[in-house]
């Protein structure tokens, strides 16, 4: 299994920038950039939580398992 | 979040990388020193090991051997010397937990290590070739262990061991780095 993070499918929901994301969470766009791409090691739970706070959006919302070579 | 050293450390990483390059220098100045005028080197290693030459020269092949073993002695100084310059380098450049900065701890005690163990060997070679040429009776071989050889071996077993933990800390940084 992967995890495939779906914060871009969530921005476009919400009509949202990664910038203004990343302004209100309180980390930087790259690093929002990075999340979106998937090439992060993993997540800390209170970037998780602000995230979903400002998206109004619950962690499976962002993140699918999926099974290798499914993404 | 982004570790930085303070600046009072990074300055005074940069003055000791100063120094050890001063050091460095010294050593190298002795290098050649030693191979202009190798009878300076007898006589004040002579008096060390509490030798009385008693006006005797010694032959060229022994003078060849102490020279070539205070070159070794010196070398060894010099590899801790140019570690120490390349920690320094990396403290002052506001890089102490890298790859470069670890290896530079490990290379540092095994240098620490090797000066204990050149300090060793040298006493039983450098008694060897000095009385080389004394009269029959006179000759000898003396090994000794002094506290600054056991407090190289501390040092560089210590070195090495900070060094690994820092590769560990290196390891650890990078895997913190990978989270958002």
């Amino acid at each position: 299994m992967q995890i495939v993070v779906r914060l871009d499918v969530m921005l476009a929901r919400r009509k949202m920038r990664s910038r203004e994301l990343a302004e209100r969470v309180g980390i930087t766009e790259q690093n929002i950039s990075l999340l979106k791409s998937g090439k992060v090691k993993g997540i800390r739970f209170e970037t998780l939580a602000k995230i979903c706070e400002v998206l109004d959006c619950q962690p499976g919302d962002l993140l699918e398992a999926l099974p290798e070579g499914e993404a | 979040m982004t570790y930085r050293l303070p600046l009072a450390t990074r300055r005074a990483a940069q003055v000791l990388r100063g120094l050890s390059f001063l050091a460095m220098a010294v050593i190298l100045g002795l290098v050649v020193w030693i191979a202009v005028d190798p009878a300076l080197l007898i006589s004040h290693r002579a008096a060390a090991l509490g030798l009385d030459m008693g006006g005797r020269s010694i032959g060229g092949a022994s003078r060849l051997a102490l020279v070539a073993g205070a070159w070794v002695a010196l070398g060894a100084v010099l590899y801790t010397l140019w570690h120490m310059s390349r920690l320094f380098a990396c403290y002052a450049g506001d890089a102490a937990l890298t790859p470069s900065a670890a290896h530079a701890l490990r290379h540092i005690g095994l240098g620490f290590l090797a000066q204990s163990a050149v300090g060793v060997l040298a006493h039983p070679v450098e008694t060897l070739f000095l009385t080389l040429g004394a009269p029959a009776g006179q000759r000898m071989v003396s090994l000794a262990v002094s506290s600054a050889d056991l407090g190289f071996v501390l040092a560089g077993g210590m070195m090495l061991i900070v060094g690994l933990v820092t590769s560990q800390a290196v390891a650890l940084r990078a895997e913190n780095e990978g989270f958002v």
